[in-house]
């Protein structure tokens, strides 16, 4: 790892996101911005998932298979993307 | 109706149902933010197909390597840390604060005394302003005690209107949600 | 062009520099002007004094990276007073970015105070569902999180053994940066008695007054002024007093431009008016 090289991108990218303000909207700051949104949605996603097998998963695995129905109707929730199952997704 | 009626009995039978109800809802909240992925991905994925944006492909790039990385490894792992503290924390709070910049331009244009109304929101937001910072009590003396009061005795009446209708509204919305009045969502036959 | 004409039109590029370089002098000449300590400061350190070696507190971080800047300094004062109080400390979070608060800023305090991982403190994570999960912990931590925010089995650590449930919590401090602090109020608080402490941002600071008014809210932290205070109270000042130089800065630019506007808007009004 190159020494430093954690400051380095931090403050680059500090720098990438302010020049919008600073400057004009520019191709660096757009880079910065999609990766800030990209690393955003996948923290929650991890998070979620995290919460989903701690709280779910881990459980009916213990032995409490009655939390078969909500991890059953959390995956309705995906067939919004059917035509014919969307109906389901309520 | 079993969650609010646990909290006005102790019959055991109802708790240990409005328990497990949370526990469900807690479960299902979990697959909202998985849907989010799902949803974004495939909107951008859309947007890389028709050639339309190139920063799709670092949007959707770094969401996937994000959740690879957090589910192979643990999010408590130097190589999760090292993401979230060097990449992560520096794009958040510089993007946090561009709220400090669009608030000076917005109030260098839109913050007019266009009327007294207009005049007295002006001076007490100054005034806040000034008590909530050191220099304000160096640069107008007893900006403290009115600044005190604006928030202890004005802005409170205020704030507790707001909450009690804030807490009725949400108690009209969920008997209306129970007693099948509220059917947006709902498709029809 | 006139005086008048000139101030209408500034550039907003102009404003946002102004505003950066201000906010950033404080760095290289500290203004380091005292500041008269607030009561509620007080009262939320002398709360925490209260507690006794070897109690529990649940910390939830309920703040983004976003609002760190705000409250960071009051999240590394929290460590400070409860590790040198002697207080367990288990730690939830309701937003996701919330543990990675509590790794990066909470957590270096307390192992630097020789806490011991499981046995001192325990970062449980993130668990979805806002207020049915704060409800859901008072009553079994255990059906929430079966295993904590580095993969360990919860029930294997010491510390949570004894700590399932809100009776074995003294009191609950939350940094808030929405609807927390209501939560806690509403399900811990009402329903079973748990002092509550909050440290709203700035902006949350008035909404969740009516609670500290009303005593639901044991104490109340102002927002980045109130965490300087703390700091100051706790006699470690940090992250919060170096910033507040700058909060002071960005301040006055904000006042400085809202008056220019307005000299703007009142000049062009006398012209329009003299025409």
């Amino acid at each position: 790892m190159i020494p430093g090289l954690d400051v380095w991108v931090a403050a680059g990218l500090t720098i990438a996101i302010l020049s919008y303000v600073l400057y004009r909207e520019n191709p660096v700051y757009k880079v910065a911005e999609a990766a800030f949104v990209g690393i955003s949605l996948g923290n929650v996603v991890v998070m979620a998932v995290r919460s989903l097998i701690s709280s779910g998963v881990n459980s009916l695995i213990g032995g409490e298979a009655i939390l078969v129905v909500p991890i059953a109707l959390g995956l309705l929730l995906f067939s919004v993307y059917s035509k014919r199952l969307g109906k389901l997704s309520q | 109706m079993l969650v609010i009626a646990s909290y006005f009995t102790t019959n055991t039978s109802i708790a240990s149902a409005s328990d497990g109800l949370q526990l469900w809802g807690i479960i299902i909240a979990g697959f909202a933010a998985v849907l989010g992925l799902i949803s974004y991905t495939s909107y951008n994925a859309r947007q890389i197909a028709k050639k339309r944006s190139v920063y799709a492909v670092v949007a959707v790039g770094s969401a996937l390597a994000t959740v690879a990385l957090g589910l192979t490894l643990t999010p408590s792992s130097a190589e999760y840390g090292w993401l979230t503290q060097n990449i992560l924390t520096p794009l958040t709070m510089s993007v946090g604060s561009f709220i400090g910049f669009f608030i000076v331009s917005a109030a260098f244009r839109s913050f007019r005394a266009r009327s007294l109304e207009a005049g007295i929101v002006l001076a007490a937001a100054v005034v806040i302003m000034l008590k909530n910072i050191p220099i304000g009590e160096y640069l107008v003396p007893g900006v403290l005690p009115l600044g005190n009061w604006l928030n202890d005795v004005a802005s409170l009446g205020g704030n507790r209107g707001f909450t009690i209708a804030f807490a009725v509204g949400a108690v009209i919305a969920g008997v209306r949600q129970i007693l099948g009045f509220e059917r947006g969502r709902v498709v029809k036959p | 062009m006139s005086i008048i004409d000139r101030l209408s039109r500034i550039d907003k590029r102009v404003m946002y520099w102004t505003m950066l370089l201000l906010i950033a002098l404080p760095y290289a000449r500290p203004l380091g002007l005292p500041m008269q300590i607030s009561t509620y400061s007080t009262e939320f350190k002398t709360t925490i004094d209260g507690l006794a070696k070897g109690d529990v507190a649940l910390v939830s971080i309920d703040i983004g990276l976003g609002s760190v800047s705000e409250l960071g300094g009051g999240v590394i004062a929290l460590a400070k007073q409860l590790s040198a109080e002697g207080v367990k400390v288990v730690a939830v979070s309701t937003v996701a970015e919330g543990p990675l608060v509590f790794d990066q800023y909470f957590k270096p305090v307390l192992e630097s105070t020789g806490y011991r991982y499981g046995t001192d403190y325990v970062n449980l994570g993130y668990a979805a569902g806002d207020e049915t999960m704060i409800a859901r912990i008072a009553e079994d931590i255990s059906s929430v999180y079966t295993i904590d925010y580095s993969g360990n089995k919860v029930a294997s650590l010491p510390l949570m053994q004894s700590a399932n449930t809100y009776a074995s919590y003294r009191l609950v401090v939350t940094f808030d940066a929405g609807t927390a602090t209501g939560f806690y109020a509403r399900q811990w608080q009402a329903k079973y008695g748990t002092t509550i402490l909050s440290i709203p941002t700035a902006v949350n600071f008035s909404y969740f007054f009516p609670l500290y008014q009303a005593g639901s809210v044991k104490a109340i932290l102002n927002g980045p002024r109130g965490c300087a205070e703390y700091e100051q109270l706790i006699g470690a000042p940090g992250m919060a007093n170096q910033g507040i130089d700058s909060l002071s800065m960005g301040q006055l630019v904000v006042i400085g431009f809202m008056l220019l506007g307005n000299v703007a808007f009142i000049g062009d009004r006398i012209r329009r008016r003299a025409q």
